[in-house]
Formats: C-alpha cells, structure tokens, sequence
C-alpha cells in the first residue's frame, strides 16, 4: 500500500514538473541553467578554439545567468562523444557537442563502435568546414596535381592512422588522379605530419587551410612548399586560384562517390549537434541562437583579428548534409569499410 | 650573442615587469600550485582546465599566465608525492622513491626543502640554459628527425637495465608488462584493434594518468589502510627546521642539481623524450655516479633533489619545440600551444627571430614563475607536512576519493574507475612482490614511440636508417650504457668473490610465486592472441611478449629455488628502486585481508557512483568507511561534511568538472 501511495505520489510529481516544463517558453527554460558543451578532441587544439570563441559570444544571446561550459569527450575516433551526445545526454537541449567531421563516414568504417544515426541528432548549424590542402615539398618535383598525374616514381605522404581523413584523402588522390603517393604512417597529428614535410622527411600531406594561411604561408611563398590544390565541398577563402579534386573528377567515375563522401565531412567541418528528440521549441530557439551568436559583429570582428576562418551554416542545412552523406552507394560504404580491414 | 638578441631579451623583461603582466604571472603560479596538489585533477587535467579561462585575457597576459601555471607544477606536484607516495602528475613520480620514505621517517619538512629549493633551482638553470641554446636551436630542432628519435627512445629504454635493481629478470619483465599495456588500443599502421577486447574505452589505449595512479597511489593508499597507522608516527612529528635542512642539503648538492638540470632542459628540447621520461634518466644516471653511502628508493634525499631539479628544467627545454616548430615536447605543452593558438600566436621559426621578445618573455616568466612557486610552495610545507600525522582512517578515504575523482577525468567514462582498480591491484602486488614499477611506466611511455619511430624510419629509409651518424652515436652510447651495467655487476661480484655454492628447488604458494606465474601465463596468452594480427601489428608486441616470457621465466625460476653464494664476506644489499612497506608482525592473512577490504570499499565508492554520481557516493562511502574503521559518530559526520563541502565547491563550482553520466543521476535534481 505504501509503495503504491510512494508510486502515486511520485507519478503526480512527475507529471507536475513535465507540464511546468512543457508551459515554460525556451528563454524561461533555458534561463539560469549550465548549458555543457562537448567536445569530441582534446583541449588546446583547433575545436577548443572554435567552441570557446562561441561559447563567448552565444552567452550574449541566451537569457541572464545561462553559463556554457566546456567539456572533452575523446577517444574511438571521435566515436565516444558522439555515442554520448545520442545515447546519454539531456535530451533537452541543455548538452549539445561538436563531433568530428567524419561523424557520418565513421559510421561506414566502424560500424560496431558507431552506435548512432547520424542524420537523428538535432543539427544547430555549422561554424566552420574543414576541407584539406595537398601539399608538397617543391624539391621533390610536384608543384600541381598535374605534376602527380605526371610523376614516375613514388611519393612519400605523411598521413596519421591507417584509415583515418588523412588516409582517405590521399587515397582519394590516388585512385581519382592517379597520383602514386605512398602512406607512411604513424604521425601524431597534422602538426608533426606537417612538420615531417619541412625536415624533408616525407614529401607530401595534407593540411588544413586555416593552419596553412595563418601559420605556413611564409613557406609557399619562399617556394619550399608548393600547395597543389584542395579537396573539400565549398571554395576556401585565400585558396581560390587553386584547384578542388572534386571538379576534376568524372561524375561518372567509381571515385566521385568516395570523393563526395570525403567531401561531405569536409562540409560538416566543425558543427554544433544535439541529442535527437530534443523539443522542437528549444531545438529551434538553440538553433536561433546558434545563428545570432556566428553573425554577431563582435564574433566576427575577433574571429578576423585572430585569424579565424568562419563560414558559418544554418542548422537546417546542416540537418540536410547529415542525410545527404549518410546516403551513399553500397560501394561507397564497402571502401571505406576495406580503409580499415 | 648579437645586439639584437640582448634587446629582445631585454625588452622580454620589461614587458613582464608591468604591474598587469606580473598579476597574471601571480595569478598563474598561485592556481597552478593549488592545482598541482590535487592527484589527478593537477598537472595535465589543470592545465586543460584553466584554458579556456585564458580565452578571454588578452594574448600576452594569457601566455604568461598559463606558463607560469605550468612552471609551477612541477614543483608542488612534490607534496602530495612526498606526503602520501602518490604524484601530484607523473612528473613527480620519480620524487616518490625517495621523498615518501623520508616522510614515513618524519623527514617529510626536510624532503620538501629540498624538493622545492631544487625544483627552483632546475627551474632557473633550464630556463637559463634556454635563454644561451635558442639562437642555435634551429638546426638542432630541424635535424631531429625519426630516425634519431627512435635512436634516442632506445637509450631511455635502456635506461630500464640500471632501474632494475637487484633482479634484472623481474626489472624487464616489469618493463615488458609496461610495454604490452602500452600497445593497448589501435595501432597506426594497420588500424588493427590491439586487446581492446571490442570495448570503446580501450580503443586509443589506456590514458597514462590511470597508470601513473594506479600504479604508484593506489598501492600507497591501501598499505596505509593495511597498516592502520599515520604516515609517520607521532614520536616522528617533523619539523619546521627540517624545511631548513632540506634547502641546506640542496645547497651542499649544486653541482648535481646544476647537472640534472642542464642534461633535463636539453634533452627536454627533443620532443620524443618529455618529463615524465627524463627524470628518470636523470635518477638513474645519480644513482650510478653518486659516491660514499647512498639510500636511493630507501629516503635519500639526493634522490629527491635529482627527480626536482630535472622534472622542472624539462618545462624550459620542452618550450622550444612548442614555440618553434609547433611541436610540443610535452602533454602539458601541448596544451600551452593551444593556449597560444587560440590567441592567434602562430608557431614556427619567427619566435626565434622576429617575435624573440615574445619567447624570452614566456623565458622571464619560466624564472619568475619558479621563483614565486616555490615560495607558495614552502608556505604550504609545514601545514601541509602535519598530514602525515592524520589517522589513516581519515586520510585513507579523503585521498582514495581524491584519486578516484582524478581518474575520473582520464576519458571521464566509467571504465576510468575500473582500469584503476585494476592497474592499482597490479601495482600493490608488483610492490609486494617486489617487482620494480619504475621500468613499467618508463616503458609505457617509450614502448610506443620506439614502435612508431621504428616504422616510420623503416618506411621512409629501409634499414639504412640503422646507419645515420645520429642514430649509431645513440644506439652506440646505449651499447656502453648496457655494458657498463653489465661490468658494473660482474666487478661487484668479483669483488665480494660472490660464486653460486648451490641451487635447491624449493617451490611454494606465496604471492611471488602466484604472480611471476601469472605474468609469464599473461605473456603466453599475449603472444598467442597477436597471432592473428597483421604483420606491422604483431611484430613488436611479439618481439615483447617473447622477451616476457623469457624473463617473466627466470623471474619464476628465481622465486622457485633458492641459491646459496660463496663470498669473502657479507654480501652487500642490491638496491631495489621501489618503495616498499614493512607491515611489522601483521600476519600474511591479515595483510590480505585488510587489503581486500580496502579493494571492496573501493569497489563500493565506484559501484555507488556508477549508481548515483560521485557526489551523492561520496558522503556514504565516507561514513561507511570512518564508522567500519571505527570513527567516532561526530568525527565521522563533521569529516564527511567538510570533505564533501569542500569536494562539491571545487570539483562541481570552481572546477565545474564534468563527470560520466550516472545510472540515476538524481544529484541533477539537487537544487544547486
């Protein structure tokens, strides 16, 4: 009996804190709360960078007294934080993440480790895409990627693990141009692969443009470092007069689907992703605020002096791209499965 | 030096001598010291948690303030290494074997003295000795290539033969169980999953904060929970003059620190050999050259003094790297380079050139820093050094939740707590056993650089990589090192006329017997399960496991018979690098038995958090643990409402740590 009035009891007080909630509007919900942002890599390197200029500027568009705050969650190829984001965290717009581009190709090369649907999270929008720049020492004689097409021998290409973006796109290279890069594999991020290329160590990689504009640049203009072109699904601001893998690819060819897929997580580059289920009112409130934070002035005016590239997408787009690259061809999914196999 | 260097230099210095620089400077070693203090949530975990504070500082300010955090550390992480044997970060862990002995001895004021005199001092002299290398650095920076550090992590390994100690069998069979744990996860070249057991968590291997505390605190805990008696006993009260004594000795050792500290800042340069490597080295080369009596792993505090002066100096060597190349020579610099990009501070050779001011101040700040901590420091020794005195039944829980709450923070997933738990199991029985545990970590970090290093150099060079000048220097220089252990030993038996007289086999049941059998099955079991595995994988995980079973094999003989020596007199004791424990006249039962209690209340603290969150865990398995260990009612509820008062206010409002998501998380119902 007792445990039956307990029951009832706590039925009742349930009831009454999801209708007090369900009549709250967003602003009020949302109002006082510590909003957790999760990120899928480590502190210090370019997503903290990203999260925390947002997180800066969102606090301005949420009500008095919300607070974000910053948490990691790595590992499994990014795949710990996103099975978090899906399975684990508040559904109610209060926990939200920024997961690794390859959130959706994940899923084709890891299936068993992937325990989500990625075009089921609730997409708030994007900050910034992510393509990579093929570059080469000039001394090895590649300047362009009709100079890969050309070349006789091989080509050492600093990558990090097996499988992984770095991996995918120069395998992107290989098969769509022909290219006869050879992995050597084992580096501990672009940094060190970049910095391999520089002693001369290996002779090629990929980068990410924004470390490459900012950081590197002195080195293709002193002509040690020779960029040959981009692979992503947008131009890259600074990098236009150079060309994307993706045009010079046959639509047609077996490698414009894998080409496409690579591009797709380029796309998603750094985005902003909730638990699916999330109530509509609070994922679209999240999703205004995501846009009036990366259109605000003052983010954009520090974001220029700091050297940050932003290219801002709305949530809906990004929802989009979600399912457009979960839709692949079978061959698609087996490629990047055999990456890792 | 050119003109141009001096004014950058001097220009370094009057950027930080404004009063709004010197806050910042301030403000950084106060937090850092505070940090470095708590295991676990210290050291790295700190670092990464003050980042996103210096968003919001302007950029100068903000570098300042996260390299005078990180210079610090390294210096109060000595505390609770010296107090309780458990390292504030893995930097510190070296200062363990010889600091906490000297606190059961009630000398934990004079291992302090020494430790943070010494630890200023390596402090200064590296950065010192950075300020004279950085217009030549270049060269040497760019030069370090795979090749030669594949050639200098073989020399760090090799540095495992002088840690071994007595048994060199159990020494590298140590190391070896090190090595296998390292190769956990998945592997670069072929993405094979390597004993991940197809578990996420074990996916990119285990995280060096859950060996660094399971391996070295865990052990120290439960033998205060086994012992039921304070760190040091009362009549061992120590002594403020103590700190006094411990700077003197400092003093009396400059030279040594001088060269601790210069060898550390310069291998700190490279960035495969980082601090949690190099002061081992450092330990291991004093221990070979130090004259007269000597007490290592048993309270010298020459020992304490070499681990200090070298853990700090490494921050001003792993500097250059980080600044020059982009590289970080360390985990935590890898965090200052983020600190640096996100105030858009590009690195690369221009810090060495036209931004030179902006580096020799990160230098200025290195000296200061170092000069400010260590002050903190010694303000915190005598209140600090009276815990020692604390009931174990008291400090045992308090620092147990401590740890616990820093595992936590490896991967912040529940199996954080239980990889502890294990690895502190490993541990507890390894110190028992008297298997060394410094070869384990040293290993564990060297194992995997010295396989990617291999394959990346292999990849590129075939093995004429074996045949750079670089590479024969070191692999030569870790020849002689290996030699000169080798005819080190064989003078030392000639000279006590040391002759086998017999070999009886003697087998029993004892804990020594269990546990060199299991790790010679587990070895066994090692190789077998690689089998499968691609070539690039398996190769040198099965290189490890052979040699594990060769060792792991004549440790087993070792502890199955019983050798009797002819000599001329007596023998003299092999030095063991390893704290131990003298349990008195405890019965080997009771030992066990306290033991597995502790290990059950363990269990209890991670079962209830797993449950309902560390928070709502905490005050029960407070009160569980004070009134089983008979804790009066009122002490045991005004302990546990302190602890988790100020457990609530750190962790959850100044740290706003996040935790793995409980079963029923109803603390989120709490209202504040």
């Amino acid at each position: 009996m007792i445990s039956r009035r307990l029951f009832t009891l706590a039925a009742a007080a349930a009831m009454t804190i999801t209708t007090a909630a369900q009549a709250q509007s967003p602003e009020e919900f949302f109002a006082g709360k510590t909003l957790r942002v999760v990120s899928s890599t480590g502190a210090g390197g370019t997503m903290d960078l990203y999260l925390l200029l947002f997180m800066k500027h969102a606090e301005k568009h949420l009500p008095e007294g919300t607070s974000l705050v910053l948490d990691h969650r790595t590992g499994g190829g990014g795949s710990i934080m996103a099975n978090y984001i899906y399975n684990q965290a508040r559904a109610d717009g209060t926990e939200f993440g920024m997961p690794v581009p390859a959130i959706v190709s994940s899923t084709f090369t890891q299936p068993d480790a992937t325990r989500y649907v990625p075009d089921e999270f609730t997409a708030l929008g994007r900050l910034v895409d992510l393509p990579r720049v093929f570059v080469a020492r000039t001394d090895s004689g590649i300047t362009s990627f009709e100079d890969l097409r050309d070349a006789e021998g091989e080509i050492t290409h600093g990558i990090m693990t097996v499988g992984t973006s770095l991996d995918q796109y120069m395998r992107i290279a290989n098969e769509a141009l022909g290219a006869n890069f050879r992995a050597v594999a084992g580096y501990s991020g672009g940094g060190p692969t970049f910095l391999a290329m520089e002693q001369g160590e290996v002779q090629s990689t990929t980068a990410e443009p924004a470390n490459l504009l900012a950081n590197k640049w002195h080195l293709v203009e002193s002509g040690d470092i020779s960029v040959l072109g981009i692979l992503g699904l947008e131009p890259v601001a600074g990098l236009e007069d150079y060309p994307n893998l993706l045009d010079l690819i046959d639509e047609d060819s077996p490698a414009y689907g894998k080409s496409l897929s690579v591009a797709q997580s380029a796309g998603i580059g750094l985005s902003l992703i909730a638990p699916p289920g999330v109530p509509e009112d609070r994922a679209t409130y999240l999703r205004e605020v995501f846009t009036a934070t990366m259109t605000d002035p003052e983010l954009l005016a520090e974001a220029e002096e700091r050297s940050i590239p932003i290219n801002y997408a709305s949530g809906d787009w990004l929802q989009d791209l979600l399912g457009d690259a979960m839709n692949v061809d079978d061959d698609v999914r087996a490629w990047f499965a055999s990456l890792v196999q | 030096m050119t003109p141009d260097i001096l004014q950058s230099m001097s220009d370094a210095a009057a950027m930080l001598f404004q009063w709004r620089m010197m806050f910042y400077l301030f403000l950084g070693a106060v937090i850092g010291t505070l940090l470095a203090v708590i295991p676990g949530v210290g050291g790295l975990m700190g670092l990464a948690l003050l980042l996103p504070f210096t968003f919001s500082m302007p950029a100068t300010e903000a570098i300042v303030f996260m390299i005078a955090a990180l210079a610090v550390m390294s210096t109060a992480d000595s505390i609770p290494a010296i107090l309780f044997g458990v390292p504030g970060t893995p930097t510190s862990m070296v200062t363990v074997l010889d600091g906490y002995p000297m606190a059961k001895n009630g000398e934990a004021g004079r291992a302090m003295g020494a430790a943070f005199t010494s630890s200023v001092l390596g402090g200064i002299v590296g950065a010192l000795l950075l300020i004279v290398v950085i217009p030549i650095s270049m060269p040497v920076l760019m030069g370090a290539t795979s090749p030669e550090l594949f050639g200098f992590c073989i020399l760090g390994l090799a540095m495992v033969g002088a840690l071994a100690g007595g048994s060199m069998a159990k020494g590298i069979g140590a190391a070896l169980i090190g090595v296998l744990l390292a190769f956990i996860g998945q592997d670069d070249q072929t993405a094979t999953l390597r004993w991940s057991f197809d578990t996420l968590y074990l996916w990119d291997g285990l995280h060096i904060l859950i060996i660094a505390l399971g391996i070295y605190a865990l052990p120290e805990i439960a033998d205060l929970a086994i012992l039921r008696k304070a760190i040091a006993p009362s009549g061992k009260r120590s002594k403020l003059s103590g700190v006094g004594m411990g700077f003197r000795d400092t003093m009396r050792n400059l030279w040594p620190v001088t060269r601790s500290a210069t060898a550390s800042s310069a291998l700190g340069i490279i960035p495969a050999v980082g601090p949690t490597v190099i002061p081992w080295l450092v330990y291991s080369y004093t221990t070979m050259v130090t004259r007269g009596p000597k007490m290592f792993g048993r309270g010298d505090v020459r020992g304490v003094i070499a681990s200090e002066s070298s853990n700090n100096a490494t921050v001003g060597g792993a500097l250059l790297p980080t600044v020059a190349l982009g590289v970080p020579g360390s985990a935590p610099m890898a965090l200052f380079l983020g600190a640096m990009l996100l105030h858009g501070i590009a690195p690369g050779p221009d810090m060495l050139s036209r931004n030179l001011d902006l580096t020799y101040t990160m230098v200025w700040g290195i000296v200061l820093a170092n000069v400010i901590g260590g002050l903190l420091a010694l303000g915190l020794a005598r209140p600090l050094s009276l815990i020692v005195l604390v009931r174990p039944a008291i400090l045992v829980p308090v620092i147990a939740v401590v740890v616990f709450a820093g595992a936590l923070q490896s991967t912040r997933q529940w199996e954080d707590g239980l990889f502890l738990l294990a690895i502190g199991a490993l541990g507890w029985v390894m110190k028992r056993a008297r298997w060394p545990r410094a070869p384990l970590f040293l290993a564990f970090i060297l194992g995997p650089l010295v396989e990617k290093y291999f394959f990346i150099s292999y990849n590129i060079h075939g093995w004429g990589f074996l045949v750079r000048p670089w590479v024969m220097a070191l692999l030569g220089l870790t020849a002689l090192f290996l030699a000169g252990i080798v005819i080190g030993r064989w003078a030392r038996k000639r000279r006590q006329g040391k002759r086998l007289k017999s070999l009886r086999f003697t087998p029993s049941l004892s804990l020594d017997t269990v546990f060199a059998a299991t790790v010679f099955a587990a070895f066994v079991l090692a190789f077998w399960t690689s089998l499968d595995w691609r070539f690039a994988a398996a190769i040198m995980p099965q290189i490890a496991a052979v040699a594990g079973i060769v060792f792991a094999g004549a440790a087993l003989v070792g502890v199955l018979t019983t050798a009797t020596w002819h000599s001329h007199g007596a023998l003299e004791e092999e030095t063991h690098f390893d704290l131990e424990t003298d349990f008195g006249d405890l019965a080997p039962r009771t030992i066990l038995l306290r033991g597995a209690h502790f290990l059950a209340m363990l269990a209890l603290l991670g079962a209830l958090s797993w449950a309902f969150g560390i928070l709502v865990a905490l005050p029960v398995f407070m009160i569980a643990y004070l009134l089983i260990n008979r804790e009066k009612a009122l002490i045991t509820l005004t302990v546990t409402a302190s602890f988790w008062l100020v457990a609530w206010l750190l962790f959850d409002k100044v740290l706003r740590l996040a935790w793995p998501r409980p079963l029923f998380d109803i603390g989120s119902l709490l209202p504040f």
